[in-house]
Order: structure tokens, then C-alpha cells, then sequence
């Protein structure tokens, strides 16, 4: 049997022992309080595979936001990642026909995968999502949290979680942007005009041995292999530096042109779960520097005044934003802004960080008006708009950008 | 599948009291709290889990003391300890005011130790916890714990001694 005590604190006199006592005889008081116990949990549950009790409405929100902004940014529309596709076979002289490829793409009618987000070797909190796309304008994400189906033409989202068993029906003022709005073709075309492919080693993929192929694209390094009988992709890897993080997505079991029940892209939910329904604003008018501003401001008032440390950790995020809220009972305007920020923060991963933005909080605190904490490049790619610490909007100098 | 609204409900509360015991403040517990529970997560990713309420009263206290030792570097003086509740258990003011003081210059010697023996030294003496139980649950052996807590002891004892720290008392020293 161990003694609490040895030898010496057994005297009355030993300042260890009196020091001792005195902590032992200190009060406890009870914790943690109900609250504390709520975030924790959601924290716990945000990093796990596959939630056992209800996640936040928001917390779900946002995180179908960026798991549908990630493949919108991939693929929506039959474009991006599969024009730039046919751009890399072609400048690394693979032999294989730009034209009958090209048309077979273009005129696809569905396109089916599975996207693996990775990070820093891991497979993601939120695992992996299938993601099917019917023209014109039917996108479906299915995850471990549960599903979401946009109809770009009806201007609706509707997710559904099985765990409650609750279904949200957003319908979106002015309609949602075509192809994802942060990287449609047209741009994809132009950004891609003069990569240049690199062939790398083959993979075997079932019973194809298929040709690899990589590529830097401004920050994102881009690895592919494609059946050489088809020339269509059957894996494409996507990784990227974001906050010290190496951040991979996988997108495997390529389909196209696979027959898709319309059913699946139905805005009914579910037999048996609750129904809410939202007003939201068009992305594709959210300015970078108001959302910002905006999620900065509802930030700072749960966080005594204090910035976030970056605005694509979604845990942060979702822990301190959900703090002295009852999940659906948030400020319209709040929400609104949380919105807006969640769309922001995704399309931001399509953009160099340092070059045509930056998040730089530093210590800077709400009402800090000599402060720069974030800051962007107009479309003429001279001008600056920039976030102040007091969150006013104004022009900027490229000297002022240098020193903050 | 790790059900953690049963493990929070079930032991969290005493790894928050021991955090609260530690630091003896709401906001920097609930941080450690909360610290200590995404610690016990990723921890669980890697090997299984056999004792989740000493799991996390371990990594509460180890958060604790780190967040303990900050403070008392920021502070650079135990007086200037932050406490949301007075002593309550003494019987008079003078008493209590003894605890206090007490209490305060022992937690500011813990913040002083190695990490480890600061962790042995409080689950044992604070927490009650056994030998076996911390060897068990640091994974190292008892002969380890018995070492780091007798260095702990005898740290700790020098840190408390009285130090001549006013005219008064150096000449009670010197005379």
C-alpha cells in the first residue's frame, strides 16, 4: 500500500505537509457546466469519422458548405479538373486525341467519383465524400454526416443528417453560380493554357496499367493517371500547403456518363425527418472583404475581442461560433455572415495566399484601426482592398500590405 | 465506435475537477478541459484505451501543470494567482488566510518541477492516486514513480523553505 505522506510530512511543522493540507482542504465546485460539456463534445465530434449524438446545425452547415465548394471547385459543370486534364495529356505529348477526348467530356451528362480529402497523411475528419453531377445543374454529396443536393437552376440546397434526423431547404436569393463560381471553366482554360504536364510513373489501377502524369499549379501540385485505351482519368491527386497543413484530395472510381436515377438529386427529403427552411443570399455576390469583416465581427464577440488564427480551421471556427448560441436561434445576420464566410473560406483555397490574399491577424484586436488583418487584390491585380483591425474596409497601398 | 457523450458524461467531470484542483480558475480549467479531451482522442487513435476517467484526469493534470507554470512565469509571484473561490474548510480568517497562502506557494513550487515530477507528485499527493496506478497510466514503472516523487518531495521542500525576504527576517536569520 503507497502512503500519501512519507516521514517527514507525518510532522506537524513540515511545510510540505502544511502546504499540502491546506490545497486538500481547499473547495472543489462542480464543472464542467452544461455548456463547456456541449463544445467539448462537439469538438470530440467534429474529428470523428461518424458523429453518435446530433451535430450542430451550423456545425453541419459549414461543413457542407466546404465539402460541396471542394468538389464545385473540382469538377461542377463537366469542367475544371477535367478540361485541365485533357490540357496535361496533350502538353505531355501522350499521342492521345485531343478532340475525341475533348467531345467525349464536354458532352458528359454525368460524372461520378469519390473524393478522399488527406491530411498531413490522414484521411480528414469528415472521410470521404461520393459526389455525382448531372447536367444541367444537379450535384449530390454524399458523407459520413450526411447528404446534400444542389439544383444550380432551381437556385436550392438541400442537406440532410441522419443523426437527429433533421433536413435543411435553403433556397438562395439570385440562384447559385455556375460552376462553383471559384473556378468554372472559362478560367480554368485560362489558367491552365500554358501548364505544362510532366509523365511520372504508371499505376495500376484494376486491370488498367495507367499513365501517370503531374503538374504545379500555382500552389496546388496535381498527380494523374488515365486509362491509355480511353484517355479518360481513373485517379487525379490534388495537394497543397494550407496553414502548415498538407492537404491532399483523392478523387477515385471515376464515372462518366453513368446513367443517374433523377431521383437521387430530388429537393424532397426523407420520409420522417424535420424540415427547416432557409433564405440565404447568392454567393457569387459575397465580397471577400465584407465576409471577412463579417465573420471577424461575430467571431470577436464570442472571443472577447480576439481574431481567429485563421480562417480555414473549421474547428476553431465552429467551436467559438456556436459558443453562447443555441445552434438554430443565431442572429439572422450572423448567420448570414457565417454563410457568406463559410463560402469565402473555401474559395480561398483556390487562390494564392500571400499573393492574392492574406489572413494576418497577428495580435491584432477588434477596434485596432492601424491593423491589416486581412487583405485583397482587385481584378485589375493593382489595388488592394484590406480588413482593418476596427473591421473597416478601405483601399489599401502596396506599402501598407508590405508592412502589416 | 468511441462513444464520447458517455465518457464526457461519465468522467468528465472528475477530470475537470482535476484540472480545477490545479489551477483553481473556471476559464483556464474548462480550457484544459477541453485540451485534455482532444488530447485523450488522439491518443485513443493510436493504442486502446483501458481506463478512459484516468486517461483523462492524467492529461487534465498534465494540461493543468503546463497552464500552471505558465502563469506562474507570467505572474513571476504566487501572490498574483488567480482564484475564483476562497478557502473554506479553516476556522478562522487568519487560518484561512494561512491556507491561502499556503496552497498558493506549494502550487507555485509544483509549477517549478520537470513536467513528470510535477504529474506524480499531484496525482499522488492531490489525487490519491497508487503507484501502480500512475505507473500504469504514464507507462512507466513504480520504481520510476517512486523516484521522480521523492526527487518532487525534495524540490519541492528547498522551494518552501523560508527565504529571508524582508529586513526583519534576515536579522532573525543573522542574529
Amino acid at each position: 500500500m503507497d502512503s500519501l505522506i512519507d516521514d517527514r510530512e507525518s510532522a506537524p511543522n513540515d511545510v510540505l505537509a502544511r502546504s499540502l493540507s491546506a490545497i486538500r482542504e481547499e473547495n472543489d465546485v462542480e464543472g464542467p457546466t452544461p455548456e463547456v460539456h456541449r463544445h467539448v463534445l462537439n469538438a470530440l465530434l467534429r474529428c470523428v469519422p461518424v458523429p453518435q449524438s446530433p451535430v450542430s446545425f451550423l456545425e453541419r452547415t459549414l461543413h457542407m458548405i466546404r465539402v460541396h465548394k471542394i468538389a464545385a471547385t473540382l469538377t461542377l459543370s463537366t469542367g475544371g479538373m477535367m478540361v485541365w486534364a485533357l490540357l496535361l495529356l496533350l502538353s505531355a505529348g501522350s499521342g492521345i486525341s485531343y478532340a475525341n477526348v475533348a467531345e467525349h467530356i464536354k458532352s458528359a451528362q454525368t460524372i461520378q467519383y469519390r473524393m478522399t480529402t488527406v491530411i498531413n497523411g490522414k484521411e480528414a475528419p469528415f472521410g470521404s465524400s461520393t459526389i455525382s453531377i448531372k447536367e444541367p445543374g444537379h450535384a449530390r454529396v454524399d458523407t459520413a454526416f450526411g447528404v446534400m443536393i444542389t439544383d444550380a437552376v432551381a437556385g436550392k440546397i438541400l442537406s440532410w443528417s441522419p443523426n437527429p434526423k433533421t433536413a435543411h431547404l435553403v433556397t438562395v436569393i439570385g440562384g447559385l453560380p455556375e460552376g462553383g463560381g471559384s473556378f468554372d471553366t472559362a478560367e480554368g482554360f485560362k489558367k491552365l493554357a500554358d501548364a505544362k504536364g510532366t509523365p511520372i510513373a504508371d499505376l495500376k489501377i484494376g486491370d488498367v496499367n495507367a499513365k501517370g502524369f503531374e503538374m504545379q499549379q500555382d500552389v496546388q501540385h496535381i498527380s494523374m493517371w488515365v486509362d491509355p485505351k480511353s484517355g479518360l482519368p481513373l485517379r487525379i491527386e490534388s495537394s497543397a500547403s494550407a496553414d502548415g497543413q498538407e492537404v491532399k484530395m483523392v478523387l477515385t472510381d471515376l464515372v462518366f456518363d453513368r446513367p443517374l436515377d433523377d431521383a437521387i438529386f430530388s429537393l424532397t427529403p426523407p420520409k420522417g425527418y424535420t424540415v427547416e427552411t432557409a433564405t440565404v443570399e447568392a454567393p457569387a455576390k459575397v465580397d471577400p472583404c465584407e465576409a471577412v469583416a463579417g465573420l471577424l465581427r461575430v467571431y470577436a464577440k464570442r472571443a472577447n475581442g480576439h481574431f481567429p488564427k485563421s480562417l480555414t480551421d473549421s474547428a476553431d471556427l465552429v467551436i467559438v461560433l456556436t459558443k453562447d448560441s443555441n445552434n438554430a436561434e443565431l442572429d439572422p445576420k450572423e448567420r448570414q455572415a457565417i454563410s457568406d464566410a463559410g463560402i469565402l473560406t473555401s474559395s480561398l483555397e483556390s487562390h494564392s495566399k500571400g499573393k492574392e490574399y492574406d489572413y494576418t491577424p497577428g495580435d491584432a484586436r477588434l477596434g485596432d484601426t492601424a491593423k491589416i488583418v486581412f487583405w485583397t487584390r482587385g481584378k485589375d491585380r493593382q489595388a488592394y482592398r484590406a480588413v482593418f483591425g476596427d473591421l473597416s474596409i478601405r483601399d489599401a497601398t502596396q506599402a501598407e500590405i508590405s508592412g502589416h | 465506435m468511441i462513444d464520447w457523450k458517455e465518457i464526457l458524461t461519465r468522467d468528465g467531470p472528475s477530470a475537470w475537477q482535476t484540472a480545477w484542483r490545479v489551477l483553481r480558475n473556471r476559464a483556464d480549467t474548462d480550457e484544459c478541459f477541453q485540451d485534455a479531451c482532444l488530447a485523450a482522442l488522439e491518443y485513443s487513435k493510436t493504442r486502446p484505451v483501458r481506463n478512459w476517467r484516468s486517461l483523462l484526469q492524467r492529461l487534465a493534470a498534465n494540461r493543468a501543470i503546463d497552464r500552471l507554470r505558465k502563469r506562474v512565469r507570467r505572474n513571476n509571484h504566487e501572490a498574483n494567482l488567480i482564484h475564483d473561490r476562497p478557502h473554506a474548510s479553516a476556522n478562522t480568517p487568519l487560518d484561512q488566510a494561512e491556507n491561502a497562502e499556503l496552497a498558493e506557494r506549494l502550487r507555485s513550487a509544483v509549477a517549478q518541477l520537470p513536467q513528470n515530477q510535477a504529474e506524480v507528485f499531484w496525482l499522488f499527493c492531490r489525487e490519491g492516486w497508487s503507484y501502480r496506478e500512475i505507473a500504469d497510466e504514464m507507462d512507466v514503472s513504480q520504481d520510476l514513480v517512486g523516484m521522480w516523487l521523492a526527487r518532487a518531495r525534495r524540490r519541492l521542500r528547498d522551494l518552501l523553505a523560508p527565504r529571508p525576504n524582508s529586513t526583519e527576517e534576515v536579522r532573525s536569520w543573522t542574529l
